[in-house]
């Protein structure tokens, strides 16, 4: 059963079909929440809003302009930028951004999670909107039409935005992590 | 020994990706389908005039009436 399928049933009476949906599409929200800088440990609480309101909000979603996981980040999006700005002690939302769950232990796995939190730290630095962006089209795999609907802008905007992202990304790895040159 | 960091789209598609890895507790569905049914019971989802505008006729032909109203309702006035 697709996407579409399961939202006709639930649209129809059969509501705990539902729960298929959120099975299916939790870790891509995980993703891009955690991706906008929520923190662990309240982003759960964030998906649950965000599949609510997305339950609620069903009868408006129209098959034709997007897929469902892009209607849903438009949501998760908007969720996402309420609670940043409403939040008192952005600290107590924002992530740190040296998180890592793997444990450092041979050689190579300590370079890879440097790698990471590097990573971690250059995106941190990228305005709301880049951010974003870069989530949604390495992370979450959207293309740039699908992500140039979410943003409400053109597909040359989205594609602009990833080049400018990548280059800020760039000189905040070549600035101050010490690497001299980036590929 | 001059370090390369590597900034292709694959190396940031894997490393993003595992940066936002998260292992949801697995009752987080039964989670969300308990609120959702709270919430139908309570009727505590409090939707946003555009959400009553496009769920809810009676709204939609609440605002529309006011609308064709308005201009009648000032003339008799003035």
């Amino acid at each position: 059963m697709d996407d579409f399928q399961i939202i006709q049933q639930v649209l129809g009476g059969n509501r705990s079909v539902y729960k298929e949906l959120i099975i299916r599409h939790q870790k891509s929200l995980f993703g891009f929440l955690l991706g906008f800088g929520v923190r662990r440990e309240i982003v759960e609480e964030i998906a649950q809003d965000v599949f609510a309101q997305a339950f609620f909000k069903l009868k408006t979603y129209d098959d034709n302009k997007s897929r469902f996981s892009t209607w849903l980040f438009t949501i998760a999006k908007n969720k996402a930028l309420t609670v940043l700005k409403s939040a008192k002690n952005k600290n107590e939302i924002l992530s740190a951004e040296t998180e890592v769950s793997e444990v450092l232990t041979p050689l190579h796995q300590l370079e890879k999670n440097q790698n990471l939190i590097q990573i971690n730290r250059a995106l941190a630095q990228l305005p709301t909107e880049y951010r974003s962006t870069v989530i949604l089209f390495y992370v979450n795999e959207l293309s740039l039409k699908e992500i140039s609907i979410l943003e409400k802008c053109s597909e040359g905007t989205v594609k602009s935005r990833l080049f400018r992202a990548k280059e800020i990304m760039r000189k905040h790895l070549e600035k101050g992590l010490g690497y001299e040159k980036s590929v | 020994m001059k370090k390369v960091f590597d900034l292709s789209d694959e190396m940031l598609k894997e490393n993003l990706k595992r940066s936002v890895e998260y292992k949801a507790s697995e009752y987080f569905a039964d989670d969300v389908m308990n609120r959702i049914f709270k919430q139908q019971v309570e009727g505590s989802y409090q939707l946003t005039w555009k959400e009553r505008f496009l769920l809810k006729p009676s709204f939609r032909y609440a605002l529309v009436g006011a609308f064709v109203l308005y201009p009648t309702l000032l003339r008799a006035l003035v």
